[in-house]
């Protein structure tokens, strides 16, 4: 059994499934069931990991922010360090009552949480925690994930247009704006990995990097700074906060949105936070890869070392302009893309 | 350093007196008094004439008692450093020509003027009520005239023309970045800035009105409550009209505890305004900074008046108490901390890329439209102006204090971020200067228990930490004074926003409306 589990841990063996699918067909019992039963029970655990992770991130956000504003954040619920203020917070949007504008769009109200939130989700079908603790690992997951991942764009447009509210509408607008010029320079970025390493399987990325993590290849470094910033913005987090720019549209896109709905919006963007953050890791900082610990735990732990980064730079600076925004976007950031790109196709690439 | 002229009068005045036109002398420079019909051939003459030069609008009102109903303007001349009265007494009709030909600033006062008393400018572009609400009834400050509320039936929304692709956007009154519940009504082609028209009046509390059913002690902690976060600077100009009006001198001592309660309440003002301003250009941590800066002269202040945020601490006379012992020190010790965080600030925000792609060259205003629209403060400093009040037309002990006026070429949003941090620094200078040379003595003056100042007027005003920060006060002879106006900087000076959104967007917007630096209790009154 100890054996068992620390192979387990390791991420060598595919979980419990095949011990498990063994006992259950030598019942006689019909393997389809354990099929879906097994997929939902996946789901649930990336579900609850997601959520928890979510929790994690607010409170380490109000902690850090708190830190560098030199104030305490957090302090009361759940001990000194406040750890159940999060959960606290959750609680308390979700007993709140549900309110939509008598002249919304009430199907696009309604839809437009969903479709921000169940994305940021969606994506982690593909994020490998270790060799086989992978959920799916698909051929063309990276191609998947930049896909799904300019769903949320949509759903902020459509809390944007179906708020009928003006200042929803400018965020939304923005959202999608700023979409446009990033997810270029960030899919150019990606695929500057995919046609290094010549798959398209996130697993794939990781075994590659068993040599040496992308990040130190002088091909594929720019395209990690240039990654970092797209997804900055991707997540609309300062300097690139513009569809939810407090000072200027009170709350974008989602100034009409309160308790869950508003919850999920924010699930959604700290999901995606974390996501990127993962994704990133995975592309260029060797993803599960590491000495000693178990290699979930080193994705993690590079994780959050991107995120504390992204935190660290939403608390230091001002936020730019939309055209400023998207001028770096379209001028410098896409040419600078494009150029490495370019060099990797011919220089870096046998 | 500039002798404190005021007294002198322009030779080429007296060639205006004739049918209509009578001049007067008075302590605080001449008084001109002008026939409705006259005034624009006086305007034109003190504007255009070498020796009168007066560009700078510095006060604009009416008094309606004792009678007549008069309109009281007030210029200033930067090029001589002096002022002059002009007084236009109105009929039964009441009507004045419009001044705004000549000084775009009496835009809005025409139209408070108008609002409060119901007198009309022929020739102004834009005469609506401006203070109160549009379906108000009545000119409150219109002697018989009750303040209570009564308002016509309600009005209907008028649709304005749009253009195509043109929108329209209520920013405020509850807004993040409007500092309090301002309303611009904002016309927008996509993100860029049509047009602004800011609505005021939602924190209009009828002030002057009330001041006049109050003794000339009571009106003190009143004016607290304008300019609410640099409490004492807005006792000062009051009292300092009233010890005028009263003919009231005050111990040297008390002079110099006001310049250093005064130059604290101007920097926790200017660390406010930082801290607020980088929060609406999204630095959010710089807005905890200021905050936490602003803390340590709160404190001081706690400890010298009582009192945080409305101090109340001048008195007709002097101050009520003498400086807590060892507060010259930790003042010292909290301006320590302060200017070595200055410089903090300017690695974090002032020389950050970002900030400067949103502060240069925004919003510009030029030297002379400063000028035109009655700008003053920092703001006007940013623009070039070298007007401040503590030097241009010297009140208290500030003759006898160093400290450079700060000023900057710019005119835009970089140039009044400078300006202000530059201004903490010299605050503290001279806050230090103040303390080290303390004279003994007492701290108030002996002042009858209930002031009966003779029949007339005094206008007195200061630097505060918005601008030209002035009071008029009028007096009939009884406990209470007949008027007591305010000339608030923040009202003026919000006047050019429209001027400075044009075709800028919406982020500019509100970097524009943060780096005025309005207070709304000061704007409304």
């Amino acid at each position: 059994m100890r054996d068992f589990l620390s192979r387990f841990l390791a991420g060598q063996e595919s979980t419990l499934y095949e011990p498990l699918r063994g006992w259950w067909v030598g019942h006689g019992l019909p393997a389809g069931v354990l099929v879906v039963a097994w997929g939902v029970l996946v789901a649930a655990a990336v579900v609850a990991f997601v959520l928890v992770t979510v929790l994690a991130l607010v409170w380490l956000e109000r902690k850090v922010s708190g830190d560098i504003q030199s104030r305490l954040g957090p302090a009361r619920v759940g001990g000194r360090f406040g750890v159940l203020q999060t959960a606290a917070d959750a609680l308390k949007l979700l007993l709140k009552e549900d309110i939509i504008p008598a002249r919304a769009d009430r199907a696009l109200f309604v839809l437009a949480p969903l479709v921000t939130f169940l994305p940021a989700i969606m994506v982690f079908v593909v994020l490998p925690f270790a060799r086989r603790w992978v959920p799916a690992d698909l051929d063309v997951g990276v191609l998947y994930v930049i896909a799904i991942s300019s769903l949320p764009a949509l759903g902020m447009m459509m809390a944007g247009w179906g708020s009928n509210n003006k200042y929803a509408l400018l965020g939304g607008m923005r959202a999608v704006a700023q979409l446009m010029a990033y997810e270029v320079p960030l899919v150019l970025a990606v695929l500057n990995v995919a046609a290094y390493t010549g798959t398209l399987s996130t697993v794939g990325i990781v075994e590659a990097q068993r040599t040496g993590w992308f990040i130190w290849n002088p091909a594929l470094a720019p395209s990690f700074l240039i990654f970092f910033v797209a997804a900055l913005a991707e997540v609309n987090r300062v300097p690139f906060d513009l569809p939810e720019a407090e000072a200027e549209l009170v709350a974008g896109y989602h100034t009409e949105y309160s308790g869950m709905r508003f919850a999920l919006f924010f699930l959604g963007e700290y999901t995606y936070l974390f996501f990127v953050c993962a994704f990133g890791a995975t592309l260029f900082l060797g993803g599960w890869q590491g000495p000693l610990l178990p290699p979930a735990v080193w994705l993690v732990a590079k994780s959050y070392a991107l995120v504390l980064a992204m935190m660290w730079v939403r608390w230091t600076l001002p936020r730019l302009r939309i055209d400023q925004l998207l001028s770096f976007g379209w001028k410098l950031l896409l040419p600078l893309a494009l150029a490495n790109l370019v060099f990797t196709a011919f220089w870096a690439v046998r | 350093m500039t002798a404190p002229p005021a007294a002198i009068q322009p030779e080429s005045l007296p060639r205006l007196v004739g049918e209509g036109i009578a001049l007067a002398a008075s302590a605080q420079g001449p008084v001109l008094t002008v026939a409705p019909e006259r005034l624009h051939q006086v305007c034109a003459h003190l504007r255009e004439e070498p020796d009168c030069c007066f560009d700078f609008l510095a006060d604009f009102t009416a008094v309606s008692h004792p009678e007549p109903l008069r309109v009281v303007f007030r210029l200033w001349s930067t090029a001589h450093s002096r002022h002059v009265q002009v007084v236009v007494p109105l009929g039964s009709e009441p009507a004045c020509p419009s001044i705004t030909g000549y000084w775009p600033a009496a835009g809005w006062q025409e139209r408070e003027v108008y609002d409060l008393f119901g007198i009309r400018f022929p020739g102004h572009p834009d005469l609506r009520r401006i203070l109160l609400a549009p379906d108000w009834v009545g000119h409150p400050l219109l002697p018989g005239e009750v303040a209570a509320p009564e308002l016509g039936p309600p009005l209907e929304p008028t649709p304005g023309a749009l253009g195509p692709d043109q929108t329209v956007i209520n920013v405020g009154p509850q807004h993040p970045s409007t500092h309090g519940v301002l309303r611009l009504v904002v016309t927008l082609s996509g993100e860029e800035i049509v047009e602004v028209d800011p609505v005021l009046g939602y924190l209009h509390r009828g002030i002057e009105k009330l001041a006049e059913s109050r003794t000339y002690a009571q009106v003190i902690p009143y004016t607290d409550r304008l300019d609410y976060v640099s409490g004492v600077l807005n006792n000062w100009p009051y009292v300092l009209a009233a010890e005028r009006l009263a003919g009231i001198a005050v111990p040297p001592r008390a002079e110099f505890i006001r310049v250093v309660l005064g130059e604290l309440c101007r920097v926790a003002s200017h660390l406010l305004w930082l801290a607020c301003f980088a929060n609406d250009l999204g630095a959010t941590s710089v807005f905890l900074y200021g905050f936490r800066e602003r803390e340590l002269i709160l404190d001081l202040l706690e400890e010298a008046t009582g009192a945080r945020l409305t101090n109340s601490f001048f008195r007709l006379g002097g101050v009520p108490y003498d400086l807590p012992e060892g507060f010259a020190d930790r003042a010292r010790g909290a301006a320590r901390v302060v200017r070595a965080r200055l410089q903090e600030y300017d690695s974090l925000f002032t020389r950050n890329r970002i900030f400067l792609a949103r502060a240069q060259g925004v919003g510009v205003l030029t030297a002379e439209q400063a000028l035109a629209w009655g700008v003053s403060g920092p703001m006007a400093r940013a623009s070039g102006v070298a007007q401040d009040v503590r030097r241009s037309d010297p009140y208290s002990v500030y003759p006898e204090l160093e400290f450079e006026v700060a000023l900057e070429k710019g005119g835009d949003v970089l140039a009044r971020l400078l300006v202000r941090m530059e201004e903490i620094r010299q605050s503290l200078r001279i806050m230090d200067q103040a303390l080290a040379s303390l004279p003994p003595g007492p701290v108030m003056a002996k002042v009858p228990r209930q002031l009966k100042p003779e029949p007339g007027d005094a206008y007195a005003h200061i630097e505060s930490a918005r601008g030209d920060y002035g009071v008029y006060l009028v007096s009939d002879g009884s406990p209470h004074p007949a008027r007591v106006r305010f000339r608030s900087p923040s009202f003026a000076n919000l006047q050019v926003l429209p001027l400075l959104a044009r075709e800028w967007k919406v982020a500019d917007l509100i970097a524009i409306l943060g780096a005025i630096d309005i207070i709304l209790g000061e704007v409304d009154r």
